[in-house]
């Protein structure tokens, strides 16, 4: 068991590297659809929405010491209700993690292998995935947080050498298809956090229990960040973008960057570091799959549930047709599904395993008051 | 244990053989034939003519002498007729022998007249080919597309997408044209904000041009491509900016008013600019700008436009006469307050040219309007773009002149 202990800064890059993947893709183009030239106020507006949920969900974590949710819902409803959730959690992270995979693979052979079947490159995102979770949990939350600084870093780089060519006027008109749209629809963009569930599962492998809190507050910022980075550079550079009409929204970016005549066409580059990201991304959403799949069934074995859920994410790379159903998949299923499953579902087990705590708690102290007074009344 | 191992082992060797499997379906460089510039014609009959400027490889014979291709220098020219791009590309695939990759195109080059039927068709096709660099330039031929690559012979560059890269980037220079980029044609093109505009290029024929209709008042920046005197040998040569309204060209602007846009949208480097001798009415200094900074306002009144630009310039004199005293106070005053006029005016012109002749927002004013409004309904329905022929415009400038880069006092 001490073997999946990790390090704060391991369980921070862990959680990054789930929101950071679709970054890539195509959530900041979602977001600028949904919101026009308000999009980076709503980016701001989501993510003061989602620190205050979890900050909330922390205060109900709070009786649960070193539980994660399916422990949870498991206290809330027994065995049964540990293993509806847990197979609820599994399929959800099957089916987001088998269309991401599909997306980038559809990516790179767009731009680099016209040649090559996209269901052999998702075979060679996930094999090397089960490669690297038969090496264990550890090896990849450390492989995982080597290479965070780098894919930050390419952001960053993104952001800052096209800095110039940021059109500051583009943030207007600033509510974009105004308040209503912005502010209160605009709220449901919540689920570009959608892979915060991680952040419920996280805790029984913290070393240290007590920077649960730090670690979400700190990945939550990050990330937040880093999704009003790349939203802010699509919005201030290119104008059409707001009218849904970039499909490789970051990598259009990538293109447009250049040092001088001497540095030209850096976006293989970013390519090579997105494809590592990806590689990262699919082992840390294998790893928890498996995580749940082990406390479903009590196994303490994982090798047998590699393959499986291995071959079921291939499944779902497989079912999309084109790329309409790609962004579909991406920007509806995802969405609906994140909203459900991850703010919606989670948040009624914690609450009503909040309440079934105090209550226990409460007739426990009344219990032991009622003893008490009937030793005081003997004596 | 032993079991995990050998599936590790497995793993590894079909991720090495996947790896590989998509090495016989690669192009290499013996597979492709590299473009270097792509020029769009339109038929009599209506059809697209494409131009594809090849590179020759060091070595090869290039220009066969086969009956769409002709020889330029380092590279050749194919030229197809077909009702679509990849349709085009697909026909000169076939007559080559090999695949037309466009990765390294450095210029798209639209003849006028299909540029004033529109081009809006073929820049989304453009725009999403993943071979084709977002900084690849767009110009507009005053002449056939086809006849422009074909007399585009690089004078003292070896290779001709070299050539291109440095001629394009020649603006920085002069300021008689901009160095527009397709990304930056198709975002003016899609945004509501501005319209597009680009390079304006044509043929120098080596002093034959017909120079007298161009230049106004004598003064050397106000010419247009093909119509510069420069006697040289016939070369491609790019001065003036294309001006489109929407996907279609309205008008051009010369070499001065292109300096006076690059000003206004704060892209101008350098320039030198002549201007009337305030000293002897039939002499002109020369003023080399060295810096320009213009800020815009502007202001919806009773829904019509009115902007004020404020600009700021910095500049030197650079030519000498022999009894000018530039070194002094009162003269040098004087010299300032005659360029502010002079460009001053030259700004209103242009401003007055774009808004009521051209009606199109090619300065991107669009961008300081939006900012009052509050949401995409409500700027959507003012329609900036339509407005902006209605445009008012109170322009001020501000002439810093320098002489302390005078050698000797005249």
């Amino acid at each position: 068991m001490n073997n999946d202990k990790i390090g704060t800064l391991e369980a921070i890059s862990l959680v990054i590297i789930v929101i950071i993947s679709h970054l890539i893709l195509n959530l900041p183009n979602e977001l600028l659809s949904s919101t026009l030239s308000a999009a980076t106020l709503n980016v701001i507006y989501i993510t003061g929405i989602v620190l205050l949920l979890f900050l909330f969900a922390t205060k109900l974590f709070k009786p649960f010491k070193n539980k994660d949710i399916l422990d949870v819902a498991e206290y809330v409803g027994g065995d049964i209700l540990k293993k509806i959730v847990s197979t609820i959690y599994s399929l959800h992270l099957i089916f987001i993690s088998g269309i991401l995979i599909a997306s980038f693979a559809d990516t790179i052979k767009a731009i680099y292998l016209q040649n090559m079947p996209s269901e052999l490159i998702c075979l060679l995102f996930i094999l090397i995935a089960v490669l690297a979770n038969l090496f264990g949990f550890k090896s990849v939350s450390r492989t995982n947080a080597i290479l965070m600084p780098f894919i930050l870093i390419t952001i960053l780089i993104i952001f800052i050498s096209l800095f110039t060519a940021f059109v500051p006027e583009r943030i207007f008109p600033i509510l974009g298809y105004g308040v209503n749209e912005t502010f209160v629809m605009g709220a449901s963009n919540i689920f570009a956090f959608g892979e915060l569930l991680i952040l419920f599962l996280i805790k029984p492998n913290l070393s240290d229990n007590k920077q649960a809190k730090k670690v979400g507050v700190s990945s939550i910022l990050l990330s937040g960040l880093f999704l009003l980075l790349s939203v802010t550079a699509l919005l201030l550079l290119f104008p059409f973008i707001t009218g849904g009409e970039g499909v490789l929204s970051i990598y259009m970016i990538t293109r447009s960057i250049h040092f001088g005549n001497f540095f030209q066409r850096v976006d293989a580059l970013f390519i090579l570091i997105w494809a590592l990201t990806f590689f990262s991304y699919l082992s840390v959403v294998l790893s928890y799959i498996l995580k749940i799949a082990k406390k479903n069934v009590v196994s303490k074995k994982s090798t047998p549930f590699i393959f499986i859920i291995a071959a079921s994410i291939f499944i779902v790379t497989l079912i999309p047709q084109n790329i309409s159903q790609i962004r579909f998949a991406e920007n509806v299923i995802y969405k609906y599904s994140s909203l459900i499953v991850v703010f919606g579902l989670s948040f009624l087990i914690l609450i009503l395993g909040y309440f079934k705590k105090k209550k226990s708690e409460g007739l426990v102290q009344i219990d032991s008051k009622k003893i008490n007074n009937e030793v005081s009344d003997e004596s | 244990m032993k079991a995990k191992k050998i599936v590790i082992i497995l793993i590894v060797i079909v991720l090495l053989s996947v790896t590989f499997l998509g090495i016989n379906s690669v192009n290499t460089i013996d597979n492709l034939a590299y473009v270097v510039s792509l020029g769009f014609d339109i038929t009599d009959s209506g059809k697209l003519e494409l131009s594809f400027q090849i590179a020759v490889p060091a070595g090869s014979s290039g220009g066969s002498s086969g009956s769409t291709s002709s020889q330029s220098s380092s590279s050749i020219i194919s030229s197809v007729e077909c009702n679509t791009i990849e349709t085009g590309i697909n026909l000169v695939n076939s007559y080559l022998g090999k695949k037309l990759n466009l990765s390294h195109c450095k210029a798209i080059v639209f003849s006028e007249e299909i540029a004033t039927k529109g081009i809006g068709e073929y820049l989304y096709t453009l725009i999403n080919n993943i071979e084709i660099r977002p900084t690849c330039n767009i110009i507009i031929s005053k002449c056939n597309a086809k006849y422009f690559l074909n007399n585009s012979k690089p004078l003292l560059e070896p290779l001709s997408s070299k050539y291109y890269e440095v001629a394009s980037t020649s603006a920085r220079n002069t300021g008689f044209t901009s160095d527009t980029t397709l990304q930056e044609f198709f975002s003016s093109f899609a945004d509501s904000f501005s319209e597009c505009f680009a390079i304006l290029g044509g043929i120098n024929n080596g002093g034959n041009s017909n120079s007298d209709s161009s230049a106004t008042e004598g003064n050397d920046s106000t010419y247009t491509a093909s119509d510069t005197p420069v006697d040289s040998q016939t070369n491609i040569e790019t001065m003036g900016i294309a001006v489109f309204k929407e996907d279609k060209l309205v008008g051009e602007l010369n070499g001065l008013e292109s300096i006076c846009h690059l000003i206004l949208v704060n892209e101008l480097k350098n320039a030198t600019i002549s201007i009337p001798s305030p000293f002897e009415s039939t002499n002109y200094i020369d003023l080399y700008i060295t810096k320009s900074k213009s800020k815009s306002k502007v202001y919806i009144s009773n829904g019509t436009p009115f902007i004020k630009p404020n600009i700021k310039i910095e500049a030197r004199i650079v030519s000498m006469s022999d009894d000018y005293k530039y070194l002094n106070k009162e003269n040098l005053e004087l010299i300032e307050n005659y360029a502010n006029n002079y460009i001053k005016s030259y700004i209103n012109n242009y401003l007055y040219k774009t808004s009521k002749e051209f009606k199109s927002d090619v300065t991107g004013f669009g961008r300081y309007a939006v900012s009052k409004f509050l949401t995409w309904d409500k700027w959507d329905k003012y329609n900036w773009l339509d407005n902006y022929q209605n445009a008012f415009f109170d322009v001020s400038v501000d002439v810093h002149v320098k002489s302390r880069y005078l050698i000797i006092d005249t």
